[in-house]
């Protein structure tokens, strides 16, 4: 039988192909969502090796709340202007609310309310579970860069609990060289968008 | 004899329908740019996409722009499944 070379469905599955291949960069809205918890973070380690008159309880719960909210506008905005949602950014997003839904249970709840364990090993609690988040964002994105980031974070933690004088100093360069320096170096060089090939 | 989804059996509507299949939401503007298909041939097989209930349909404002989104239904995951096994089969058949 004589062999059909163009059939239908496959012609339309390079099609979507192609589209798939149009939209898998790493845009700077994808950056931005990283880039938000960094700036969010640091501000909060900073403000607290300052030692201002603020309780860090405080400090901590409004970075988690402002970052949260940063981070439904920007998903927000970027639906808006990019006009698709992919598997990853679904994926991407749950994980973040679960590692938020974490933090506040484990360190806000157990730590600040309960007074479980010392404040000073908050920031190292929350190192595990950012990491955690970092490292998952890493693999449901295919994001090389993430994956590292996300160690660093749980070396970071430990670190912190060795050193724990120094822990938010420990954490304010950890945020610093992961969720500020990798996810610019991720946009500029463009090299760790969605690998979908 | 091998009987094909007619929803799904025509060029621009399995284009939405696999376009939908990769993406968990798209709006109406990505589709048409992409697919490159008028408003008026988007709108038309949209509805019967959405008649057949394989996709959903989501209109809301951002900002203060009317924004409409769309995502593939269980059913319409089916659906399409269905059609690529049946499709394969015919390939297999034909040794294509």
């Amino acid at each position: 039988m004589k062999r059909i070379k163009n059939d239908k469905l496959l012609n339309e599955v390079k099609v979507v192909d192609k589209i798939l291949a149009e939209v898998s960069g790493f845009s700077f809205l994808d950056a931005l969502t990283a880039l938000s918890w960094g700036i969010w973070n640091s501000l909060a380690a900073l403000l607290t090796i300052c030692k201002l008159k603020i309780n860090p309880w405080i400090i901590w719960s409004s970075m988690i709340f402002l970052g949260a909210v940063s981070n439904v506008i920007i998903v927000k905005i970027a639906f808006s202007k990019k006009g698709y949602k992919l598997f990853e950014d679904k994926i991407i997003n749950n994980t973040w609310f679960a590692v938020i839904f974490a933090i506040i249970i484990q360190v806000f709840l157990l730590g600040g309310i309960l007074k479980v364990y010392h404040p000073m090993y908050t920031i190292s609690f929350a190192s595990i579970w950012v990491g955690t988040g970092i490292f998952i964002t890493g693999v449901a994105g295919r994001i090389f860069l993430y994956k590292i980031g996300g160690f660093i974070y749980f070396i970071s933690s430990v670190l912190e609990v060795i050193f724990v004088k120094y822990s938010y100093h420990i954490y304010l360069v950890n945020t610093l060289i992961v969720l500020i320096g990798f996810t610019l170096v991720s946009y500029f060089l463009q090299k760790d968008s969605y690998d979908r090939t | 004899m091998i009987e094909l989804n007619e929803i799904i059996h025509s060029k621009p509507r399995l284009l939405i329908m696999l376009t939908l299949f990769s993406f968990e939401e798209c709006d109406f503007n990505f589709l048409k740019n992409k697919l490159q298909f008028s408003d008026g041939v988007l709108s038309v097989h949209i509805q019967k996409l959405e008649k057949a209930g394989y996709i959903k349909v989501r209109k809301r404002f951002i900002g203060k722009k009317p924004n409409t989104s769309y995502k593939i239904t269980d059913k319409g995951r089916k659906a399409l499944i269905k059609y690529i096994k049946q499709m394969k089969e015919i390939f297999d058949e034909f040794k294509i």
